[in-house]
């Protein structure tokens, strides 16, 4: 990457590097079995003109099929949820593209909005409705109205044990009250794909043993979950594939198993610190 | 535009928008409750401090402008305390309008009538009416009897006119057209300032902005969703405005000018008038405001970005107390300025047909100038985020 301003945005020569290095990955073929194939995913971040640019996440591919469930593991700063949000559409890959439940990130991220149940620290829900009112607003953007919409809102509040409060404002609930919503939010519409960005973050004992069952039971209903987390006995428990991302590039992506035989380690803390060394060289 | 009103997941965002916005006590107290209490309070206010200032009115000494009447002099010498005398040079108008005198009396041009003129829009004057006007009267009375006892038979003779000199006599109209607009545009900045802090800042700093871009809508149709609610708002605190000082502004006038003084009859138009400029500085602000907070990224922060912009914007609307503005072909293509001149014209009945298109005009544009940068920028993911990125650049690459 160059440092000088030769007349050509400094930004285009990160832009260079970075594809000349995506064009030297193969082509992935036959992923449109998969409900989530991530191909090339790259994100720079730009501040001014002159700014070369950070390159959060590179030329990270990788896919899951359904009933899956494939943990993102990695250091703080990593990328995961930078990717994590491309695979949402809250940001545009600067290169690279995904297809979640059959819709082109790039080219219809409504879609893709439509299909995914996406959950983070950073996806709060409005804290002046209501739990009926979230699930109801929520619900008539999903396009579902009338009795199909108040059954589906009584559905999830009953599934979810919210009988309680729901009727009572979000400002007014604990944290594990307001997650449980927030859950409630993401089932609403049954969504095949879920996007948890550490969803046990925040969360006491109790909240992140209920949100590690949650996962589970999504993944015997049949839901492809994707979740990045830094705690690695979750994602052990969890997982049937993970990904370790370090510096924004997948380095290593298998079951336990196969990241047991690739490092010669046994356990997932003894793997992790492996694969991180081995990626930085 | 028409089709994306009509979007139904657009007006449900909209709405729940507008929900949170109207469940929010900053914008209900600053939009709803306030403009309830505030001319009534007003009312009340003035009427403690008219009270207050009745000693000093006591203590207040007159000038008065004659011509001849020395007589009626003597008398009003007599007086405990005296008013100051002077002899009147010029009308007595005049001698009103240059402020020279608080009362002008004259003998009335072949007849033997007096005549009391006063300004009914100043306040010495009017003291001056309240406190003389009586004795003047008493006196002339006096002088008849004086004349039957002299002469032995009655001799007819005229009562004391009193005339109100003012040159506007429609003053209730002036004060209201003087005081409306200044209100309104302020006021309406207020209604605008506290949802857009709210829907963009307050989203964020409660990391609910990242909600609203997962949401199964375009980033256009959130952005115009929260400008539409915004504008909305503040339209609605505007017409609160209008509808609680329409019903306070009689009784408010009354206390002002210290007398009975009816709400002046205005002409249908004028409500229609106010009502449209209303809508398009409900946008203009609406939009501004929402840019400025866009750019903050706690509430504090915001208040802080929004607060001196909320200066800027009232500057004009503080302009058009100026006697000598208004809305004229240069005027009319302010923003802000001409909604605040248009609003006078209005309500003093004078409206330039050229004069209000042309600011109707420019308004329009400006609303429309703020409200596509506003989308733009609110549809932009370093808004959602609080963080710039490489989009720009994708179109290039790709």
């Amino acid at each position: 990457m160059t440092q000088d301003y030769d007349g050509s945005t400094a930004l285009d020569a990160t832009l260079d590097a970075v594809s000349s290095e995506a064009k030297r990955r193969p082509a992935i073929d036959g992923l449109d079995s998969f409900s989530v194939m991530a191909i090339g995913l790259t994100k720079i971040f730009q501040r001014g003109e002159r700014d070369e640019g950070l390159v959060a996440v590179q030329d990270v591919s990788f896919a899951c099929s359904k009933g899956e469930v494939f943990g993102l593991l990695g250091p703080n700063g990593a990328g995961k949820t930078t990717t994590l949000r491309m695979l949402s559409t809250v940001l545009r890959p600067t290169i690279g593209t995904a297809r979640v439940a059959g819709s082109d990130v790039r080219r219809a991220p409504q879609h893709v909005r439509a299909s995914i149940g996406f959950l983070s620290g950073n996806t709060r829900l409005y804290p002046r409705l209501s739990v009926r009112e979230t699930l109801e607003f929520f619900g008539r953007l999903h396009g579902f109205d009338g009795s199909e919409l108040e059954g589906r809102v009584q559905h999830v509040i009953q599934a979810l044990d919210m009988h309680d409060y729901a009727d009572r404002r979000l400002e007014k609930l604990s944290t594990g009250m307001a997650q449980k919503a927030n859950i409630g939010r993401t089932l609403l519409h049954d969504p095949p794909v879920l996007i948890l960005d550490e969803p046990t973050s925040g969360l006491d004992v109790l909240g992140a043993a209920a949100m590690i069952d949650f996962v589970a039971e999504m993944r015997e209903r049949g839901k492809t979950v994707i979740f990045s987390t830094h705690i690695l006995s979750e994602a052990e428990r969890l997982c049937d594939r993970i990904g370790i991302l370090n510096n924004g590039r997948l380095h290593a992506v298998g079951s336990l198993d196969e990241l047991r035989h690739r490092t010669g380690e046994d356990y997932l803390d003894q793997i992790f610190m492996s694969l991180v060394r081995e990626a930085q060289g | 535009m028409p089709s994306q009103f009509l979007n139904p997941s657009l007006r449900v965002y909209c709405a729940k928008e507008l929900r949170s916005l109207l469940r929010d006590r900053n914008i209900v107290v600053y939009g709803l409750l306030l403009p309830l209490f505030l001319y009534p309070l007003l009312l009340f206010s003035i009427s403690e401090l008219r009270q207050l200032t009745t000693g000093m009115r006591e203590r207040m000494e007159p000038t008065i402008a004659m011509q001849g009447l020395p007589e009626l002099e003597t008398h009003l010498h007599e007086l405990v305390p005296p008013p100051r005398t002077l002899p009147l040079t010029g009308g007595a108008g005049e001698a009103l309008e240059r402020g020279a005198a608080d009362l002008v009396i004259v003998r009335a041009a072949g007849s033997e009538r007096l005549v009391v003129s006063h300004d009914s829009t100043s306040g010495p004057s009017r003291i001056a009416l309240e406190r003389f006007g009586p004795v003047i009267e008493a006196w002339r009375r006096q002088a008849e009897r004086e004349e039957l006892v002299r002469q032995r038979k009655w001799v007819e003779r005229s009562d004391v006119v009193f005339v109100d000199a003012s040159v506007e006599t429609n003053s209730t109209r002036e004060l209201l057209a003087t005081l409306l607009p200044l209100i309104l545009i302020i006021m309406c900045t207020f209604g605008a300032t506290w949802p857009a802090i709210e829907l963009t800042a307050g989203e964020r700093e409660r990391s609910c902005a990242e909600t609203t871009f997962l949401l199964p809508l375009s980033r256009h149709d959130v952005a115009l969703g929260k400008t539409i609610a915004v504008t909305a708002a503040a339209f609605t605190s505007l017409c609160v405005h209008l509808f609680a000082m329409l019903v306070a502004a009689g009784p408010l006038l009354a206390q002002i000018r210290g007398g009975a003084s009816a709400l002046p009859s205005l002409a249908w138009t004028t409500l229609p008038i106010v009502l449209c400029y209303g809508v398009l500085l409900s946008i203009v602000f609406g939009a501004i405001f929402l840019l400025v907070g866009s750019y903050a990224k706690t509430f504090r922060e915001a208040q802080a970005f929004v607060t001196p912009v909320q200066l800027v914007m009232m500057l004009p609307a503080m302009l058009t107390l100026l006697p000598s503005a208004e809305l004229d072909a240069t005027t009319a293509w302010i923003p802000v300025y001409n909604a605040g001149l248009a609003f006078r014209a209005a309500l003093l009945g004078n409206i330039d047909l050229t004069a209000t298109a042309t600011s109707l005009a420019s308004l329009s544009l400006c609303a429309l100038l703020c409200f596509r940068t506003t989308v733009r920028r609110l549809s932009d993911t370093a808004f959602a985020l609080g963080f710039a990125d490489g989009d720009r650049l994708r179109e290039r690459w790709s």
